[in-house]
């Protein structure tokens, strides 16, 4: 795999390039595309465009991706933590309930005040019980 | 009132008694809420169910104090009057008070989370003690 993602020209940046990543991911490359975060730390934006994808092994390696990274550099992540609470005002249940999942991973304080905001607006019980346990995973 | 303000550097802690264990959270409880308001101003208008079971009494202390610190933080739910019952490490309550509002409500510290850091919960002689640190 790293061969093919060489042959972009060592440029990791644009539409085909992310669209490749993700087909990766979900044909369940995780462990490639872990170490590929590893080498490429700014290719950390790409983790919110991951929760909003509507592949699941796609969500799914954006959690472990996430949760690699903040075993091995969790301020990092604080990078990435506007773009993800963004996705909680999703048309999407799906899409909001997974945002506050990864907020929940992050566990950042900084996503608080967001997170509460989504609560008093969020209708569906699922969700809402995702974004509680977020809020009350934040120390 | 059976819980007290105790001095640590940076943050803050109670120190919360009571005659039974019951007694000793429900204490811990007002302690927490006290340091974010003034009880007397608060009324009972409302109530909330809590219900947790843990490991140990060390973790249902913390882990009380913390839903608590959730509901007020989550919906702004504040009390100052809890019953409460233990049971082979499992906790419920019942929490008495309204949404905070802060034209009403004095409004004192900012409480993060109650934590770990020299946590103390005993029995002595006829008495529970517990000693909790929070963040601010």
């Amino acid at each position: 795999m790293g061969d093919s993602m060489n042959g972009n020209g060592g440029n990791w940046e644009g539409k085909a390039f992310e669209d490749m990543l993700f087909d990766y991911l979900d044909n369940g490359y995780l462990e490639s595309i872990i170490t590929f975060f590893k080498h490429e730390p700014e290719q950390i934006f790409l983790i919110p465009k991951m929760l909003a994808d509507e592949r699941l092994r796609v969500k799914v390696g954006a959690f472990a991706i996430i949760e690699e990274i903040k075993e091995k550099n969790p301020e990092s992540l604080n990078k990435i933590i506007p773009e993800i609470t963004k996705l909680l005002n999703s048309v999407e249940k799906n899409i909001r309930g997974d945002a506050a999942y990864a907020l929940e991973i992050i566990g950042s304080l900084e996503a608080k005040p967001a997170l509460i905001e989504a609560l008093q607006k969020e209708e569906d019980p699922q969700v809402k019980e995702f974004i509680e346990d977020a809020i009350r995973s934040l120390k | 009132m059976s819980y007290r303000v105790i001095d640590v550097a940076g943050d803050i802690g109670l120190r919360a008694e009571g005659r039974t264990l019951q007694e000793c959270f429900v204490n811990a409880g007002l302690g927490l809420y006290s340091l974010i308001t003034d009880l007397n101003q608060i009324k009972q208008k409302q109530q909330i169910e809590i219900e947790i079971a843990e490991e140990s009494i060390e973790i249902l202390l913390v882990s009380y104090l913390n839903e608590l610190i959730f509901k007020f933080d989550a919906y702004g739910f504040i009390g100052n009057a809890i019953d409460l019952t233990i049971e082979r490490n499992t906790l419920k309550a019942l929490v008495y008070g309204e949404t905070f509002d802060p034209k009403k409500h004095e409004r004192r510290l900012l409480i993060k989370a109650a934590t770990y850091h020299n946590l103390i919960i005993k029995q002595e002689n006829t008495h529970w003690i517990a000693e909790i640190i929070f963040d601010i």
